[in-house]
């Protein structure tokens, strides 16, 4: 293969291919490709946190004006599944129906009503009469787990498709865990040892297109689902289900998305508009407005970390326990796996033989937690690299200097690796590609960190700190996700690039088609890239696990290599007839053609396309290929951030925050500095200012943009990034991933600058002013 | 409720339409096909659907219907025609700010605002001046360097 | 707030007869963004008044009349030596929202983590009414309690507001506390400094945000008043008022955090006003 240097496509920062329609406000979003007499779905939500429904009364709502359609538990199919879009089968327990006759959140779904606007539909909806019968709620990881504590799925039906554990009756969902060495001998070893509870809140992704999905009858009577969905083939299979009807009934097709994050790896309206649809024959669209999508969306697991450390005085860690309580909400689609990343992402990233992993996820009656980029790894990189910061400090050791001596290296594995799968056991590996050294040498001259002081060498008011994190992530899910493409050749030599893969807004749509021109040696405009569509284009498992560069590309890899072969083949006919004998090995594609590495002779792509459609031995130069992946590379990332805090008020203002990344060959760095930078920054806003707040009932109390507070570019600090080139053997052109393992860093890094700033130890998150100001004041003391 | 006709200049042109009285500006636009105004939040903290109004940037879901009515009107439909950019969308682009794009258009039209009524910003006007245009995607970063490269092209003379 | 017909009204004159015939269901609207914030029963009658001519801002000798529909992107880009306001709407809501609200509206709608109304309380001035009761009203009094507020903006339309210009010897300073820059305030404070002959002659305090609407600390102003402007002072002052007022219950704070807080942002606002009044830090 030629070195990345030598690359024509790859590795540059080529234009996104959708990015000019985009920006002109073309119709391409869901929303903007409805019918125009589209019915409007609206939902009746749980305004209780735990209850049985004893009555539902829609005599009145049924006759209201514009109304055409009542739905709810007693006229609906009543089939358990899992709304999570991930693998079948599923690692999650089946705890979901279309509508239950139990509601478990504030924001559950009671009945849903359809109508010609959503005027009518919010009419409608406040005239469905409800009988409550309130039950006991469970808010807090203690009351989940209490004895005779209520229990929130009391259904018979639920249940886990692969044989794991799955304990409702205990409000448990999943457990996860893993031992290696022998953790209580590492701590006895130890000349320190540590003990802390950390604690992360509740997240949204907050995209800035909501969940939207419509549907429409073909005349041949199939469902066409038009969504906004990282997971199209996934949400097919689930829609089916859910209904009780054939996968073959269903097309999904994803347009352009408003962005994911991972909340939209989910099917969680298709199933209503599709039935909807279904029954009466017309398109049906439902969106949510915003404070639906805090309240009844999916959001980020909130955690309790206990981690626990052994110490020797030369730096050496000599164990680690981490133990973790999940709570995944009212229901537990990815409350298994989200643990699993929690340890598999997490804990190789230091050399530590000692290991006790255990981790539970537990049912609430609270927002149901779901995939949210980092996956469980960002919530325990928030004590893990905390406590790297207090470790060194504890033995008078550079954290930077620290990290360097026991981070992982290429050519070394991790037990947690093996140990920690989705449902099963893990895929053991090695790390090949790691610039992990180079990141922090890199990101520490950026931040200038040999400027940096210890904090008790702070007096003023506005104190001024820089702190650091180290991570890594992973590259899809080894032996389980499978990404596919198919890439045909057409009369002028143009491409047509057919990939199940789903770009939710980071530009993969381009990154494919790069790689598929690198290896066809031709250029990026020659392709037309279409996706996610489950009748137009080969499976892809879809967006999530930080797997479509890595594991798609690959995909798209091997076909783009197969049709090279044949368009090699089709050139040396053509040369030949043209009196240039050459053998395959002789000829190379470049530039659009077929050229002969000696230079002599050479044809040109809408040739070879003409000659093989039209002229002799006529066929389709194409080629479908799949690839399923052997290991989940990591890549890795150096995070630093140096920021002032107001000790008299808490105010935290981050001035400036580095993010050097080794995510492999950057297929697009533009790209990559792209994916870095609005992860970092939620990672920064997720640290600060993110959080769910309930009243008492266990209502979200700010369910909106206003007191839900994200960052805007006022807020934002001075951010640089710096890709740090390494390559992967096993990835396309030598890429890894580069999308999750960006948003890790804010929350580590920026309590440990606060602690080098103040003295001042946060431990919950997020560090809002008076969290600050309340842990400055116990260090006064 | 009954409808009730308003006229307004839209993207240059004179335009009469029903409205409902509680009809947001960013509904009618959507309905009468101006797809380029997006929904976000519809309490006026995303921008993502942001008009220019009178020559200021405005959240098309705050204003109603009828509070343009004989005002003019500019969405990002009147920018960039066809192959051809405007400035801002090309630098935007070019720059690599343009992620999922959803609030692409709303950012185009604040940044669209503020160079008719001051073509060089400094960074700092900048960030004040796009304050209200939410992204989740790009950190920013990118947005703020193309605005920014737009900004110093019209220093150097350019328009 | 739903809105079930509107009305353009084009004079003042008009404006109050309408007023009188819509009666409760009336609604005057200029920018129209507080509607997002009013939970209403029953759908308003909208009257647009924003082609009344009430709009700009002048200066006058030593004041400065802002007319009542000027929007906070004008008082934001407007420039003169003496205009303190650009600081206060630069860091209000966000540039859309700035554009299309007026200071007006600001000033007849106000919810607890208004900013306006505190900047202005500091400032002093008055608003000058027509409509039913035509009126000059000092800000002071018109914001002295919520009915009182209530009272006066119900029985007339706000013309302008007139507001000392910032000359030498005064100082003032806005001071807001948010979770992000668009974010509602968590605490705000404004003071105002006049130095007469080494010693402050007069001094304005308000916050706002921790309350459920805006005061002034009339007993830290009395503190102030004939002392010489140094830093010690800051230490001195005790905020007897504020212990005995009844908090607006936030989010994100507790009680014991929130006096804290505003207590830091008063005095940060009085350290500044101070500095500015002396023409630097001395």
């Amino acid at each position: 293969m030629k070195p990345v240097t030598k690359m024509t496509v790859v590795n540059k920062p080529l234009r996104k291919i959708d990015s000019s329609a985009l920006s002109q406000g073309k119709k391409l979003y869901t929303g903007d490709l409805a019918p125009e007499h589209s019915l409007y779905v609206k939902m009746l939500w749980s305004p209780h946190a735990h209850a049985n429904i004893k009555k539902i009364d829609i005599s009145k709502a049924e006759k209201m004006p514009g109304v055409k359609l009542v739905l709810y538990h007693e006229n609906v199919p009543r089939i358990p599944h899992c709304t999570a879009g991930q693998g079948y089968p599923e690692p999650s327990p089946y705890d979901t129906f279309m509508f239950d006759k139990k509601v478990r959140f504030v924001g559950d779904r009671v009945a849903a009503v359809v109508a010609e606007t959503p005027d009518q539909a919010e009419e409608a909806i406040k005239a469905i009469e409800v009988e409550y019968e309130i039950l006991k709620p469970v808010f807090t990881y203690d009351e989940a787990l209490a004895d005779n504590a209520p229990i929130i799925h009391d259904e018979p039906e639920a249940f886990v498709p692969i044989p794991i554990p799955y304990e409702p009756k205990k409000n448990i969902v999943a457990k996860v865990g893993m031992k290696a060495g022998d953790f209580e001998k590492g701590m006895k070893e130890a000349d320190f040892t540590f003990d802390e509870l950390y604690e992360t809140p509740y997240a949204q992704h907050c995209p800035i297109e909501g969940y939207i999905s419509w549907a429409q009858i073909d005349p041949y009577g199939r469902i066409f689902i038009t969504t906004s969905t990282q997971v199209p083939f996934h949400t097919r299979r689930i829609v089916a289900r859910t209904l009780g009807i054939p996968v073959q009934k269903i097309r999904v097709i994803k347009p352009r998305i408003g962005g994911g994050f991972g909340c939209k790896q989910e099917m969680l309206l298709e199933d209503i508009v599709a039935i909807a649809a279904y029954r009466l024959n017309k398109p049906v669209l439902w969106a949510l407005t915003r404070d639906e999508v805090f309240r009844s969306g999916r959001t980020r697991h909130p955690m309790r970390l206990r981690i626990r450390y052994g110490l020797k005085k030369d730096g050496t860690i000599t164990a680690i326990g981490l133990d973790i309580i999940n709570n995944t909400g009212a229901y537990g689609g990815h409350g298994l796996t989200v643990m699993s990343c929690a340890g598999s992402k997490v804990l190789p990233l230091y050399h530590v033989n000692n290991i006790h992993f255990n981790a539970i996820s537990i049912y609430t009656n609270l927002p149901v937690g779901g995939a949210y980029r980092g996956f469980g790894a960002t919530q325990a990189y928030f004590p893990v690299e905390t406590m790297i910061d207090v470790m060194a400090d504890k033995i008078g050791m550079d954290p930077m200097e620290f990290r360097k001596k026991n981070h992982i290296r290429s050519g070394e594995g991790h037990p947690a690796f093996e140990a920690l799968g989705e449902g099963k056991p893990g895929t053991p590996m090695t790390i090949g590609s790691c610039a992990l050294a180079e990141c922090i040498d890199k990101g520490a001259k950026e931040i200038d960190w040999s400027k940096r002081l210890p904090h008790t060498e702070k007096t003023s008011r506005f104190r001024r700190g820089i702190g650091m994190s180290i991570h890594m992530q992973g590259s899809s899910v080894p032996e389980i996700d499978m990404g596919s493409a198919s890439i045909k050749m057409n009369d002028d030599g143009s491409f047509n690039l057919l990939v199940g893969a789903t770009d939710l807004g980071t530009g993969s749509d381009t990154v494919l088609a790069q790689i598929a021109a690198e290896e066809l040696g031709t250029t990026l405009d020659k392709f037309i890239v279409y996706s996610s569509d489950t009748d137009m284009t080969p499976f892809d498992v879809g967006a999530y696990a930080s797997s479509t560069t890595y594991l798609s590309g690959e995909a798209v890899r091997k076909t783009a290599e197969k049709v090279r072969q044949q368009i090699l083949k089709v050139g040396q006919e053509i040369l030949q007839k043209q009196g240039f004998s050459k053998k395959i090995e002789e000829l190379d594609l470049h530039d659009a053609h077929v050229i002969s590495l000696d230079g002599s002779c050479k044809v040109a792509f809408g040739d070879i396309a003409n000659y093989s459609l039209y002229e002799n031995n006529q066929f389709q130069i194409g080629a479908i290929e799949s690839h399923i992946t052997h290991k989940s590379p990591p890549p890795f990332t150096a995070h630093f951030v140096e920021l002032e805090v107001d000790i008299e008020t808490g105010h935290v203002k981050v001035l400036k925050y580095v993010a050097a990344v080794d995510c492999g060959t950057a297929i697009n760095p533009q790209l990559c500095e792209g994916q870095t930078e609005g992860g970092l920054l939620n990672g920064i806003s997720y640290a600060l200012t993110e959080e769910y707040r309930f009243d008492e009932e266990g209502k979200m109390t700010n369910a909106n943009f206003m007191t839900y507070n994200i960052f805007s570019m006022r807020d934002k600090p001075e951010i640089k990034t710096i890709l740090v080139p390494s390559y992967e053997e096993t990835g396309p052109f030598g890429a890894k991933s580069v999308s999750e393992v960006c948003i890790n860093g804010g929350m580590p890094a920026i309590a440990n600058a606060i602690y080098n700033a103040t003295g001042a130890r946060l431990k919950k998150a997020p560090f809002t002013q008076e969290r600050v100001w309340r842990a400055i004041q116990e260090v006064k003391k | 409720m009954t409808t009730r006709k308003i006229s307004f200049t839209l993207n240059g042109e004179h335009k009469e339409f029903d409205v409902l009285p509680n009809e947001r500006l960013l509904s009618l636009l959507r309905r009468n096909g101006f797809k380029g105004t997006k929904y976000g939040c519809l309490e006026g903290a995303c921008g993502t659907c942001t008009v220019i109004l009178d020559g200021k940037a405005v959240n098309s879901c705050l204003v109603f219907a009828f509070q343009v009515n004989g005002r003019s009107v500019q969405t990002v439909e009147s920018l960039g025609i066809g192959e051809k950019l405007h400035e801002i969308q090309e630098a935007l682009v070019s720059e690599g700010a343009v992620q999922c794009g959803y609030c692409t258009p709303g950012i185009v039209l604040s940044a669209k605002a503020m160079f008719d009524e001051n073509p060089t910003p400094t960074v700092d006007e900048i960030k004040v001046q796009i304050d209200g245009n939410l992204c989740r995607c790009t950190g920013y970063e990118k947005i703020l360097v193309a605005i920014d490269k737009v900004s110093k092209s019209h220093n150097q003379g350019g328009k | 707030m739903r809105v079930k017909d509107f009305i353009f009204a084009s004079k003042i004159s008009e404006v109050a007869s309408l007023m009188r015939e819509i009666g409760d269901s009336a609604f005057l609207m200029a920018g129209g963004t507080s509607t997002y914030f009013i939970a209403s029963k029953t759908s308003k009658v909208a009257i647009d008044i924003t082609k009344l001519p009430l709009k700009g801002i002048s200066r006058v000798n030593d004041n400065y009349k802002i007319g009542a529909l000027t929007t906070i992107n004008e008082l934001q880009k407007f420039k003169d030596e003496g205009w303190v306001l650009d600081r206060v709407a630069r860091i209000i809501a966000n540039q859309q929202i700035r554009n299309i609200s007026t200071i007006g509206g600001n000033l007849a709608r106000v919810f607890y983590w208004s900013d306006m109304p505190v900047a202005l309380l500091a400032l002093g001035g008055s608003l000058k009414f027509s409509g039913i009761a035509s009126r000059h009203v000092k800000i002071a009094e018109v914001f002295s309690k919520p009915h009182s507020h209530k009272d006066v903006f119900t029985a007339s339309i706000l013309d302008y507001i007139e507001i000392p210009a910032a000359t030498k010897g005064m100082g003032f300073s806005y001071q807001k506390e948010t979770r992000t820059y668009g974010a509602f305030s968590s605490a705000t404070a404004a003071a105002f400094i006049k130095i007469e002959e080494g010693v402050i002659s007069e001094a304005r305090v308000a916050i706002g945000s921790v309350l459920p609407f805006p005061v002034r600390l009339t007993d830290v102003e009395d503190f102030l008043v004939g002392k010489r402007p140094e830093c010690k002072l800051l230490g001195e002052i005790h905020f007897d008022k504020l212990a005995k007022m009844k908090l607006m219950p936030r989010e994100f704070m507790t009680d014991e955090f929130c006096i804290h807080l505003i207590k830091i942002k008063a005095k940060d606002a009085i350290c500044e006003a101070m500095k500015e009044a002396m023409g630097g830090c001395k």
